[in-house]
């Protein structure tokens, strides 16, 4: 399928007098990985509600031609769930109001968990999962309901290095596959080993999207992270470098408001 | 190859995708077997040759003569009383449930709503303004279903974007205007007669079931818990939270409104036919998932089962263990606290349990 | 002013002082005389009284209509119960006293609980109140500075002692003495009646204080149940505390012989009783040995000075011979020397509810007027 999956024209967003987006444009092809970088508080989560159709923008539209899956950054459920019906409850805009899952939906539930590589995990409580196999099974869940485009929340924010590149190289896997994947993420590097596509979102200027290659530059991460950040070079890495911020360095040049 | 972690929790394995038919099918059997005990319990001894005859000649079997005072207790005093307290536990029951999905909190029953306090306050002014027994029940129905109206009405919303929390300040709203409407229609009621009536049947209780209140329960009772029973996967997804249940496609307005409407229906008819009776919501669900799992698609037949044989139960022994009749709003609530008591020390101790 | 010489006032010096000190005695008597009207009431209290009591206020049922009786009239009851007025209009006592009808009911609500204020505007030498349901409704009025008169419940026996205390408060101790001696007797009588019936020969009776809308029963502790035993009867609810909810279930396995009305519930007849589909086969339900309870100028459910009469009235139900005296001369009598009313016979009629009563087994027979 050619032509872009996703378009944001012009997001906007506040919460009272705060405005929290301000003129979010961009367009992902499908197999894009989009990664959204920023500090906190900077408004990555809303966006990424509103590119969900979970949260309606002030300003501006979302156009997106395929299903969305949303995979949020943490799920409280307030019952006991196992993981097979965490997975089912993605067939639940499939279903009618008063519907039911049937066979196949549990089949294609477990067909979604074997996906993630976490179909050990069928008969386990939710609540009793580490954050990485928590990751996996709302993955899975974002899949089961046929999603092409996934949207996910900060999913490597409270993992270990091993279960980092667990989910960063399904994810990947999936792009390969034809998915469209769109994450927030405080880590550029996720960014540089991953991202086809990367949308800056820093304070007080205008949000900018592109190739990594273009938008990661030293002055705008610095500017981004109001903290100094340098190129390191790295053979072996997919874009043969890293950057490292220099937290112990003496202030900004540029202080923020 | 992307490897899955390696599991660091060792919590006990949950049930699969919903619990198995089985545990139902004990449930069932357990009821039937409850029916017949309470049957044969009582203050008037009635030999099970006796209970026996009489359900025979119901049967039309040949030649069966049923004593006319056994025929009497069996007929008008225990089945309509049985029939009652399990229509009605089954749906507080099962109201409780969806409470708790909807709200998502364990400790949300059907009384949040403020339907059973705007029913009390209907039956009580029922009672007031007129001597006939069908004013009770016309008015405690009318009034709940009034004030569940009041409720969504308050909270914004029919379907549409209203929160879970301002159903629950709405719910509490309305629950106390008419907490207060008793309190000042027990103040001008006449004090011989009629005010003990109302404190009496303020505690609940079954003494007067008929075969009139079954056909004003039933119908009522029985299709909205039919209603909550098809809403079991969508309510499973208002678990969530608003936000994930809508991202899923949830209709997420429409399926609380529905699943409300069908708790006011339960409660309002319930506080109708027989007071208002609390904890069955609060604790029936929480023994379910205790014992038996919380497997969606058994839960709530499991739940509906449970809290039939769990108010048979409650009632047989306030009708039966002592002379005087304990009214079955007190017995729910000296069994059901101590109950929920324990029950909170093993969630606190095991987590969630399974 | 005039001027005395020093001479008139030596005069009167010794004319007035020798005269005040002969009178002081006289004085100091009629001052002890005056603070002496003590009477003892049934909680053991001393009530210190005014030579005359001019205004009694009634908290307590049937004080009022004890008043009416024993006074003769409502000239001096300043406040009296709500419920008595209701007493008053549905009984004969209002046609009898219709005085009594204008006598104000707010100084005290249902539930004996005094209001202060209206007692104190109805200046009372007296309240009747009483004395076992907590100090809470004695205190207020004590500490208005009004002398209180406390009564106990719980048995018809401590009715005769009430006239007893009323003669005595309202100076006619000699006509409360006679008839709290008249009501021991003839409540001794029945006693002694009760206990030579044979344990065989027992007929079990069930008082309903409450029927229609939930089945409450007279137990341990009350007048209906201690009535009950005294007239020789047995009430199988005598083990239960005070007024208790059964079931239906509970009434059939006791399978009463006579099942005895209240007063107080409206539409409450044996006819209405009869109809009850679930009580139809009850003993008492087939063999029609239901009564509502009859109201003279009192409701004769509750102890009150026509407690001899009514108990005469139980005994006569309950006993399969029937009355053992011929209860509506009785009437007539008693009447007479309580109220000063002569009876008619529509009136008793409607005191023994011919009317309510008229098809339940042999009421009709037994308490109906005699024809020829």
């Amino acid at each position: 399928m050619s032509g872009p999956v996703l378009v944001a024209d012009d997001i906007g967003h506040r919460f009272g007098a705060h405005t929290v987006l301000a003129g979010v444009r961009f367009s992902l092809d499908a197999a894009s990985f989009c990664a959204i970088l920023g500090p906190n508080g900077r408004g990555k989560s809303t966006l990424l509600k509103i590119l969900a159709g979970v949260l309606a923008p002030a300003h501006g539209r979302v156009r997106c031609m395929q299903r969305i899956g949303w995979v949020p950054q943490a799920v409280q459920p307030s019952l006991p769930l196992s993981v097979i019906e965490m997975v089912l409850l993605g067939r639940a805009g499939q279903l009618p109001m008063f519907g039911a899952p049937s066979r196949d939906d549990a089949r294609a539930a477990h067909a979604a968990l074997a996906r993630v590589e976490a179909g050990a995990l069928a008969g386990r409580l939710f609540d009793s999962l580490s954050g990485g196999e928590r990751q996996l099974v709302l993955m899975a869940r974002a899949l089961v309901g046929g999603a092409r485009v996934l949207l996910l929340d900060e999913p490597a924010a409270a993992l270990d290095w091993h279960n980092q590149a667990v989910i960063l190289r399904l994810l990947s896997d999936l792009t390969r596959e034809g998915l469209t994947i769109v994450m927030t993420t405080h880590a550029p590097q996720h960014a540089l080993d991953f991202a086809s596509h990367v949308l800056l979102m820093p304070q007080g200027a205008p949000p900018v999207f592109g190739p990594p290659d273009d938008v990661m530059t030293d002055a705008a991460l610095s500017d981004l992270y109001r903290v100094p950040v340098r190129r390191v070079a790295q053979p072996g890495l997919p874009r043969g470098f890293t950057v490292v911020p220099m937290l112990a360095h003496p202030a900004h040049p540029h202080p923020s408001p | 190859m992307a490897t899955v972690a390696p599991a660091v929790t060792h919590a006990p394995p949950a049930q699969g995708l919903g619990g198995s038919p089985r545990a139902g099918w004990g449930l069932l059997a357990l009821l039937l077997v409850t029916i017949v005990a309470a049957l044969c319990a009582g203050r008037y001894a009635l030999p099970p040759s006796a209970l026996v005859d009489v359900l025979l000649a119901d049967l039309g079997w040949p030649g069966i003569e049923a004593p006319d005072a056994a025929a009497r207790i069996v007929h008008q005093v225990r089945l309509p009383r049985i029939a009652l307290a399990a229509i009605v536990g089954a749906g507080l029951a099962i109201s409780g449930a969806a409470m708790q999905s909807v709200f998502r909190n364990p400790l949300a029953e059907p009384q949040l709503l403020g339907v059973s306090s705007g029913a009390a306050f209907g039956g009580v002014l029922g009672m007031m303004l007129s001597a006939h027994p069908a004013a009770i029940v016309l008015g405690a129905f009318a009034f709940g279903l009034g004030s569940l109206a009041l409720v969504f009405w308050l909270a914004g919303g029919r379907g549409g974007m209203s929160t879970s929390i301002v159903l629950v300040l709405a719910g509490l709203v309305v629950g106390a205007v008419f907490a207060a409407g008793v309190s000042l229609v027990k103040l001008v009621a006449d004090p011989q007669n009629q005010l003990p009536a109302m404190v009496f049947w303020l505690m609940g209780s079954l003494a007067s079931a008929d075969a009139a209140k079954l056909w004003i329960a039933a119908p009522v009772i029985l299709p909205s818990l039919y209603l909550v029973y098809r809403l079991r996967f969508a309510l499973l997804a208002l678990s969530l939270g608003d936000e994930d249940a809508r991202s899923l496609g949830v209709p997420v307005g429409r399926t609380r409104a529905l699943a409300l409407a069908a708790v006011g229906l339960i409660t309002a008819a319930s506080v109708a036919v027989c007071g208002i009776v609390g904890w069955v919501g609060l604790v029936v669900p929480h023994l379910v998932r205790l014992a038996l799992g919380a497997g969606h698609r058994m839960f709530l037949v499991n739940v509906t089962l449970a809290g039939a044989i769990y108010l048979i139960v409650v009632d047989t022994i306030a009708r039966a263990a002592t002379p005087v009749e304990i009214p079955l709003g007190v017995m729910t609530a000296l069994l059901g606290a101590p109950m929920f008591a324990y029950l909170l020390r093993r969630l606190r101790a095991g987590g969630i349990e399974r | 002013m005039t001027r005395l010489t020093p001479a008139a006032r030596r005069r009167a010096l010794a004319i007035g002082l020798p005269a005040c000190a002969a009178l002081a005695p006289l004085a100091g008597r009629a001052h002890a005389a005056a603070a002496a009207r003590r009477i003892t009431d049934q909680t053991g209290r001393t009530v210190e009284l005014p030579p005359v009591v001019r205004r009694i206020v009634a908290i307590t049922i049937p004080a009022a209509s004890m008043i009416l009786c024993v006074d003769g009239g409502a000239e001096r009851l300043a406040g009296m119960n709500p419920a008595s007025r209701d007493d008053l209009t549905a009984g004969l006592l209002g046609r009898m006293f219709p005085a009594a009808m204008r006598v104000p009911s707010d100084v005290a609500s249902e539930n004996f609980a005094p209001n202060v204020e209206a007692l104190l505007a109805a200046r009372p030498d007296l309240v009747v109140q009483w004395g076992d349901r907590g100090d809470a409704i004695v205190r207020p009025i004590a500490a208005a500075g009004l002398p209180v008169l406390t009564l106990r419940y719980g048995d018809s026996a401590l009715a005769g002692d009430w006239l007893r205390l009323i003669g005595q408060a309202l100076g006619k101790a000699e006509r409360g003495d006679r008839l709290a001696r008249e009501f021991d007797e003839a409540l001794a009588d029945i006693a002694r009646q009760g206990r030579a019936v044979p344990d065989a020969g027992r007929p079990s009776a069930v008082y309903f204080q409450r029927l229609r809308s939930a089945l409450v029963v007279a137990g341990q502790g009350t007048s209906m149940d201690s009535d009950i035993r005294r007239i020789g009867a047995r009430n199988p609810a005598g083990t239960l505390p005070g007024f208790t909810p059964i079931n239906v279930e509970q009434l059939m396995a006791w399978n009463p012989d006579i099942l005895l009305l209240n007063n107080f519930e409206p539409g409450l007849t044996p006819a209405a009783v009869q109809a009850d589909s679930r009580l139809a086969s009850l003993r008492a339900v087939r063999e029609r040995r239901v009564y509502a309870f009859p109201r003279g100028g009192f409701r004769w459910d509750p102890p009150s000075q026509e407690s001899p009469l009514a108990l005469r009235w139980l005994q006569g139900v309950c006993d399969p011979a029937g009355p053992r005296l011929d209860l509506r001369a009785a009437l007539v009598d008693r009447y007479r020397d309580w109220y000063g009313h002569s009876l008619s016979e529509p009136e008793i009629d409607g005191i023994l509810k011919i009317a309510d009563n008229g098809g339940s087994h042999r009421y009709a027979e037994w308490f109906g007027a005699r024809r020829g």
